[in-house]
């Protein structure tokens, strides 16, 4: 899962309690426990009814890998979070079945990945398996021999790869030069930027977001009322520096700006979003808002995780998260009561879609110099299995999706998911879109990639401009944005034709795109 | 720099004066490097980690700075001097860059006079308890930067937070300031944490080198009448000419070298308001993720570069003030 980055000491100083690290070891420790209860109280996903009952819960069969035979350790690195709920248990459940073979999970922040992976590539001690860091393109990982594909990996790989749904694998994301290089772990079908609100502020103020959804008007009335209850001592909305260009991108993009969020391109037309007119409304509802003192006070200096963790602490009635908050808040405040529910739009009850790219999130890579590839092949294979792709789902309590609509019925299908998580996930189907793939028209993009320079400054850092009142002209700001983008896209695609890419700009235009449908392998053959 | 070599910089005049004789070791060079092999042989791990990494990383950033690269591909490209030329033109660097010595000019005398003037205060025998001041106004140095700008967040938060509720419940001002959020108050926030964190080393020089002053020069001017004022006027402050000059440079090397409590407190923001040069250079470098596209590390090693040149330049001002310093004390020594 691609995640900000999180400063656990920040949510323990603020939240007086447990870091979100320290919760999910917390998590995991109990996944461990449970794993390594094994046939106790677990959750039979097969069950009609919904309550547990006992079945073997990493029930890991035999792949066919030819695993080492002597004492080994297995090094897996990646980010955590929700994922380490399924991966903990899932590697001593892996340890109990091979005893000669220990794992060790180096469950990391994204800053030591970046700089570890990189370091242990170049000195040939990298982790076996590893997440990409993130400023590091895959491209460049197979262009470096970095990392090693699957194919040869994974045993009946064919086999493995065919159960999951058409277009999972993606040229330019998954696969290089025919060979499958990664694979998705989880669904990127997560929606951000839910209303997540204090259910007693929210019905002291007379509104109910998860009955009746708000309108921009109805948020911004809320907000204030809140504000005047708290009297100081709590607010109406919660923002954080970081995240106002993404806030900004899903009000726009509910209130109907194609492209908002994302890669935010306009697939239809191929152009930079940024002038899109609900981008600016968005703007001028928080700037209102901020008139009215119903911001949390300090935003603009808050990360993304201090605001978090601030919300169970009933600092604020209001914020736009995802789904990682929900098992996360009842362990800080186990009192905290709180709804989850669809982002306010500027008309009540009607909602344009969010679009998203299903890339596939929580990706992992195997280090081309690893002695131990068949692990890798072995683990992936049962991660890849229904009966894996059902656990991720139900070890993060329903808070990571997966590709395969089979393993999301059967986890929901169990008691384990709670009613917020089956809320986020009815979010996430009624809103999300998949938008279509330049990487998958054409793999060449990969190299326009490669030339792009960072566009400074950013969406994030005009979004801090605008709210802090450093930039007071939002139509220009963005026309400025929009500008620079385009040429920075124009020149990475001439560079790339320079060096040979068979590209140009017209493969970022989808003449047959749809917001309100998912882009599907149909259109794509359409417009060749 | 501890106090010996303070010290050393202090005697520089009157060595200079003593040292034109040949020693013992005279003779051919190797002679001379034979007899002093000991020396040489201490000094070789020092050399040796100076050179991997200090010397080293320095080469290869001007070396990189020739080159447009990610940093983690096999592949550079020879770019000449067009990083430069491109820096030349970045107005967010020149405006980091401006940052960076607005902090300077600001920081780096409020550091020093109020640093001298505990230091002197600290200096005083008399003093039973100049041994628990100096641990106090020491430990915010030896505190990890990054913890005590995640704990001046708290303290400085408009929420609660104790600076703002004490200006309140004072009636100094009529809300809360938004000292991080504000562009203009982001930037002095951060230097005054800087200078509160960091004042403690600066007065840590100012001691050793009030250590330096012989005390009968005290004795004999008390016996002439002086007073407080005129001691301070012409013994301490002359005295303590050639240590000024290398104390300023090095606190303005450290006050030049920022990143950390900037990058806890605001990350260069509210918009680049608190963006210095070395927050420009490794969200250039190292975060490009965060804003799209694919690390520069040749292009932000030639900001590096070309600011280490000014901060060169600077450097070799203050030497040359600092020997005119020392000439300055030989003289008053010698008379």
């Amino acid at each position: 899962m691609m995640r900000p980055s999180q400063f656990g000491v920040t949510a323990g100083i603020a939240g007086g309690g447990l870091s979100r690290r320290q919760l999910l070891a917390a998590l995991g420790g109990a996944g461990v426990a449970i794993g390594l209860s094994s046939c106790e109280v677990v959750t039979d996903p097969d069950a009609d009814r919904a309550s547990p009952s006992p079945s073997r819960r990493y029930n890991i069969p035999d792949s066919g890998a030819k695993l080492p035979t002597g004492k080994v350790t297995f090094r897996w690195m990646d980010s955590g979070d929700l994922k380490a709920l399924f991966e903990v248990p899932l590697f001593r459940a892996y340890e109990q079945k091979h005893p000669n073979i220990t794992v060790d999970y180096q469950d990391s922040p994204w800053d030591r990945i970046n700089e570890v992976v990189p370091l242990g590539v170049r000195n040939g001690t990298a982790p076996d398996v590893f997440a990409k860091p993130n400023n590091v393109p895959v491209q460049v990982m197979i262009n470096e021999g970095w990392v090693a594909p699957i194919d040869d990996i994974i045993p009946d790989f064919e086999t493995w790869k065919s159960r999951f749904p058409d277009n999972a694998f993606i040229p330019g994301v998954h696969i290089f030069n025919d060979r499958t290089y990664t694979w998705p772990v989880t669904s990127s079908k997560r929606y951000a930027h839910m209303l997540m609100y204090d259910r007693e502020y929210l019905e002291d103020a007379g509104y109910d977001p998860e009955s009746e959804p708000l309108s921009w008007d109805d948020f911004r009335a809320a907000a204030k009322k809140v504000t005047q209850q708290g009297d100081g001592d709590y607010y109406g909305l919660m923002l954080n520096g970081q995240g106002l260009a993404g806030v900004v991108g899903a009000l726009a993009q509910v209130a109907g700006a194609r492209g908002a969020g994302g890669p935010w391109i306009d697939w239809k037309t191929g152009e930079y979003a940024y002038t899109a007119p609900q981008v600016k409304q968005a703007f001028e509802l928080l700037l209102a808002m901020k008139s009215d003192g119903s911001i949390f006070p300090g935003f603009l200096s808050l990360g993304d995780a201090d605001a978090r963790a601030r919300m169970p602490q009933r600092v604020a009635a209001m914020i736009f998260d995802g789904p990682w908050d929900i098992p996360e808040w009842p362990t800080i405040n186990p009192d905290y009561d709180f709804g989850v529910a669809m982002p306010p739009s500027p008309t009540a009850g009607t909602w344009a879609p969010a679009n998203y790219q299903e890339t596939g999130s929580n990706q992992v890579f195997v280090y081309a110099k690893s002695k131990y590839k068949s692990i890798a092949g072995d683990l992936f294979s049962y991660m890849g299995s229904l009966e894996g792709q059902t656990n991720i789902v139900i070890a993060s309590g329903g808070n990571l999706g997966s590709q395969w609509p089979e393993a999301n019925d059967r986890a929901r299908r169990t008691d384990v998911l709670t009613d917020r998580s089956k809320a986020a996930w009815d979010i996430a189907e009624r809103l999300m879109r998949m938008a279509p793939m330049v990487e998958v028209r054409s793999s060449e993009v990969v190299k326009v990639i490669l030339e792009l320079k960072p566009v400074t400054p950013t969406l994030a850092d005009i979004a801090q401009g605008i709210m802090s009142g450093q930039l007071d002209d939002i139509d220009r700001a963005l026309q400025d944005l929009k500008d620079r983008s385009e040429k920075n896209l124009d020149d990475a695609v001439a560079a790339a034709r320079a060096k040979g890419a068979d590209v140009s700009r017209d493969l970022w235009v989808f003449p047959n795109w749809d917001p309100t449908k998912d882009y599907t392998p149909d259109m794509y053959a359409d417009l060749a | 720099m501890a106090a010996t070599d303070l010290a050393r910089v202090g005697r520089g005049g009157s060595e200079q004066i003593s040292g034109s004789g040949r020693g013992p070791g005279s003779g051919t060079t190797w002679r001379r490097i034979v007899s002093s092999r000991w020396c040489y042989a201490f000094m070789l791990p020092s050399l040796l980690l100076g050179g991997m990494f200090t010397f080293y990383p320095m080469v290869m950033s001007w070396y990189f700075s020739f080159f447009n690269w990610s940093g983690f591909t096999a592949e550079m490209s020879f770019v000449g001097l067009d990083n430069y030329r491109e820096l030349v033109r970045d107005p967010l660097f020149w405006d980091a860059f401006g940052r960076s010595f607005l902090f300077v000019i600001v920081a780096v005398p409020i550091r020093l006079v109020l640093s001298l003037l505990v230091a002197i205060l600290l200096n005083n025998q008399a003093l039973k308890l100049a041994p628990v001041f100096r641990t106090f106004f020491f430990l915010p140095v030896v505190t990890t930067a990054a913890i005590v700008g995640i704990v001046m967040t708290f303290v400085l938060s408009p929420f609660h937070g104790p600076v703002n509720q004490a200006l309140t419940g004072l009636g100094l001002v009529p809300e809360p300031v938004d000292f991080l959020g504000d562009p203009d108050t982001a930037l002095w926030a951060v230097m005054g944490v800087e200078i509160w964190k960091s004042f403690g080393i600066t007065m840590i020089y100012w001691l050793a080198a009030l250590q330096t002053v012989p005390r009968i020069y005290y004795e004999a001017a008390k016996v002439d009448g002086a007073g407080r004022f005129q001691l301070l006027r012409h013994i301490t402050i002359p005295v303590l000419l050639p240590f000024a000059a290398i104390i300023i440079l090095l606190t303005a090397n450290s006050t030049l070298h920022v990143f950390a409590i900037v990058q806890a407190m605001t990350r260069g923001g509210p918009y680049f308001s608190t963006q210095v040069i070395e927050v420009y250079i490794y969200q250039t470098a190292f975060a490009a993720d965060q804003v799209g596209g694919v690390p520069r590390l040749g292009y932000a090693s030639a900001a590096g570069c070309f600011f280490g040149v000014v901060v060169m330049l600077i450097a070799l001002l203050q030497v040359f003030a600092a020997r005119k310093a020392a000439q300055v004390r030989s003289q008053l020594v010698s008379g």
